[in-house]
């Protein structure tokens, strides 16, 4: 088919060699140890709370905690999370929480009445596919059971971030991801792949820093030693 | 025709008088050069960073062709639709007959600059589509009636007095200062826009050939909404925004945030391929890429291909002193700026070839450049190329005669006797205060030396001799 745009820039590419010099340096590299180290300074300066917990066990624990604390009622999750972490659901609702997950129907009434409903729970937990200690983001993805909404409608966001899934910087994670044949894959399967990098904010009037726009104001990282 | 035309003398004055402006612009551009000097100085080898980044974009516009094609072949094996624009209109007509065709009758806008570039909002209103910008910035100028004034931070112009003036009036909140109770006003009026809108349009960061991705970053969170709740994802995306691999993403995301708010990342950066899968909880469930072309090819090959390489981090707008006292709205283009005086003449029906002139060339903005664009240069072409056509006569008869005088080193010497020689005469007390001719508008603002001592070439001579 003929696409008179495509054909207007081939006709004007210069096709020149331009030298890419060397390769820069990682922002952070070094051993996991290091990077796991780094990470709740980096968060505490995003405005993100590091908490410790030891195996899956605590961390679902230590999840129905937090949020029975701040009064919640309704959390948001998905398949992944629930499959990654067991006891979660049980914990969460012997806790005397709604656990709302599954998926959005396809067609688009039911589609519309299920987001409002979500759009309800007034926090989210989701597991990373990674962290990254240079920049204290955490890399969540859709997929087969990966939700984009609940790290991104509730006004608080739990992140599960397993210490085996710590990388130095995202460089790291890219270089690990193509070697092992993850990003291949995951290109396949998922529509989405978010950096979260500390809660939502904005800087728009005056440049004064404001938290908590249109995403989760508060964002709490559940590091996990033994997972 | 006059030069720089009277429309662009009176916006340029209206920005220096405005004194809300000017103090709204005092608030905030220091913290903006402030937080940008602090991430590099923390980026380890920050200046190779640049170095690459640079060398990826001047790649990638060589063999766009070819990086063009394989995003557009990938969007589509994933389920996307491409749909390729070579005009502002054809990119308008497309989306307006796709949101007819899908009974849409509002669409949640995220940031995009092409979306203002090709008047988007005018278009869907025209057809009785109602489209709601949901960037806070973005949604400030929307209720104003306003456009952008600046790349990154589209309501820099407003201070908070003026921002609470209008939410009082749109939104019926009561006055305040508190600049946390106007953000969550806009919170709660938007996030039902979110979830109403059958359509979210997009603009695009980077789109990654090797996966058809598109990335989008976002510190509010908007953009997440907009590509996420809406059954339906319409992403704007310039012709340049194309990067190879994900590996030079990844670079030229170390060095966007960086020089737009000193952040070491945006929150949300989000990677983007194609609609919803079936085993997905979420996500849209159709995604239509618009590239827009509306002049860009025209200068492949040409040395104003260098623009492209702009990531729209907005860097030079901040560096810039021009912009600093004018203020964005003063340039009159949808793109502001150092940047956007190259840029606007480039793109449509190529108008705006005068901006080339809101420039002192100080060099300020190619040093602030994360790509190192060579932006003094580039405006230089600009008044050589078009804007030297719009000069008057004596003026442009003048810089021919001093081109060549300023060739001839005897001929120089020669002029520069003269000169010296009649400013003393109509100088007093060693300061001319009135000139004549070109001289006058100088003189205007300041006052002339006139030296009473010999020439240098003279002393110099002299001094040799001894």
């Amino acid at each position: 088919m003929a696409n008179p745009v495509l054909e207007a820039i081939r006709r004007r590419a210069t096709r020149r060699e331009v030298a890419l010099g060397p390769t820069p340096a990682w922002p952070r590299a070094g051993a996991s140890e290091e990077a796991v180290a780094a990470l709740p300074a980096v968060w505490a300066a995003l405005g993100v709370q590091t908490v410790p917990c030891r195996t899956l066990v605590e961390a679902a624990q230590r999840s129905a905690a937090l949020l029975q604390e701040r009064g919640v009622r309704g959390v948001l999750t998905d398949g992944r999370t629930i499959a990654f972490c067991p006891g979660l659901v049980d914990a969460l609702e012997a806790g005397g929480l709604t656990v709302l997950s599954g998926k959005l129907p396809h067609e688009e009434g039911p589609r519309y009445l299920s987001l409002q409903r979500w759009a309800t729970a007034e926090a989210g937990i989701t597991v990373v596919m990674a962290a990254f200690a240079d920049t204290g983001t955490l890399w969540v993805a859709g997929g087969p059971g990966g939700s984009r909404c609940a790290s991104l409608l509730p006004p608080l966001h739990l992140a599960l971030v397993p210490r085996s899934r710590v990388y130095p910087c995202f460089a790291a994670w890219i270089a690990a991801a193509r070697a092992d044949g993850t990003l291949a894959r995951w290109i396949e399967e998922s529509s989405a792949w978010i950096a979260i990098t500390g809660p939502s904010r904005t800087s728009d009037i005056e440049k004064v820093l404001t938290i908590g726009v249109h995403g989760p104001k508060a964002v709490i990282a559940l590091l996990i030693e033994e997972a | 025709m006059a030069f720089p035309s009277p429309a662009f003398r009176q916006r340029i004055r209206q920005g220096l008088a405005d004194a809300r402006l000017q103090e709204a612009l005092g608030r905030a551009i220091p913290t903006f050069v402030a937080a940008r000097d602090a991430a590099f100085a923390a980026l380890p080898d920050a200046e190779a960073v640049r170095d690459r980044a640079r060398a990826i974009r001047a790649h990638t516009m060589a063999h766009l062709d070819r990086y063009l094609e394989q995003f557009a072949r990938e969007v589509e094996r994933r389920g996307g639709k491409v749909f390729w624009a070579a005009t502002a209109r054809e990119a308008c007509d497309y989306v307006v007959r796709l949101a007819r065709a899908r009974g849409v009758t509002m669409v949640a806008k995220s940031k995009s600059m092409v979306g203002e570039e090709i008047g988007l909002n005018a278009a869907l209103e025209a057809a009785g589509i109602r489209a709601v910008e949901t960037d806070l910035g973005e949604f400030i100028i929307q209720l104003a009636g306003e456009r952008p004034s600046h790349i990154i931070t589209p309501a820099i112009h407003k201070r908070r007095e003026d921002v609470s003036l209008l939410f009082q009036k749109h939104l019926g909140m009561p006055p305040t200062d508190e600049i946390a109770a106007m953000t969550a006003a806009a919170r709660q009026a938007l996030r039902q826009i979110f979830l109403d809108a059958r359509m979210g349009v997009s603009g695009v960061n980077f789109g990654i050939a090797e996966s058809g991705t598109l990335v989008l970053v976002t510190n509010e969170g908007n953009g997440r909404m907009v590509t996420t709740l809406p059954p339906i994802h319409v992403a704007l995306m310039g012709i340049e925004r194309v990067v190879p691999t994900w590996e030079d993403t990844e670079i030229l995301l170390r060095v966007l945030a960086r020089s737009a708010t000193g952040q070491a990342m945006t929150v949300y950066t989000s990677f983007l391929t194609g609609p919803r899968r079936p085993d997905e909880p979420d996500g849209p469930e159709e995604l239509h890429v618009v590239l827009v072309d509306n002049g860009r090819s025209r200068w492949l090959g040409t040395p104003l291909e260098e623009a492209l390489y702009c990531i729209r981090c907005g860097a030079c707008l901040n560096a810039c002193p021009v912009y600093q006292a004018i203020g964005g709205h003063a340039y009159g283009s949808v793109y502001p700026g150092p940047i956007g005086s190259i840029v606007t003449p480039m793109l449509g029906d190529g108008n705006g070839a005068e901006l080339a002139y809101a420039s002192s060339l100080c060099g300020a903005c190619q040093a602030i450049c994360p790509v190192r664009i060579a932006i003094p240069d580039l405006l230089v072409r600009w008044r050589q190329m078009r804007a030297g056509a719009l000069l008057p006569a004596w003026e442009r008869w003048g810089l021919w005669l001093y081109s060549r005088i300023a060739g001839h080193p005897r001929l120089w010497a020669w002029a520069g006797r003269w000169a010296q020689r009649l400013l003393r005469a109509l100088g007093r007390g060693g300061w001319l205060r009135r000139g004549v001719g070109p001289l006058r508008a100088w003189t205007a603002v300041r006052d002339l030396p006139v030296s009473q001592r010999a020439a240098f070439r003279d002393w110099w001579a002299s001094r040799s001799e001894d």
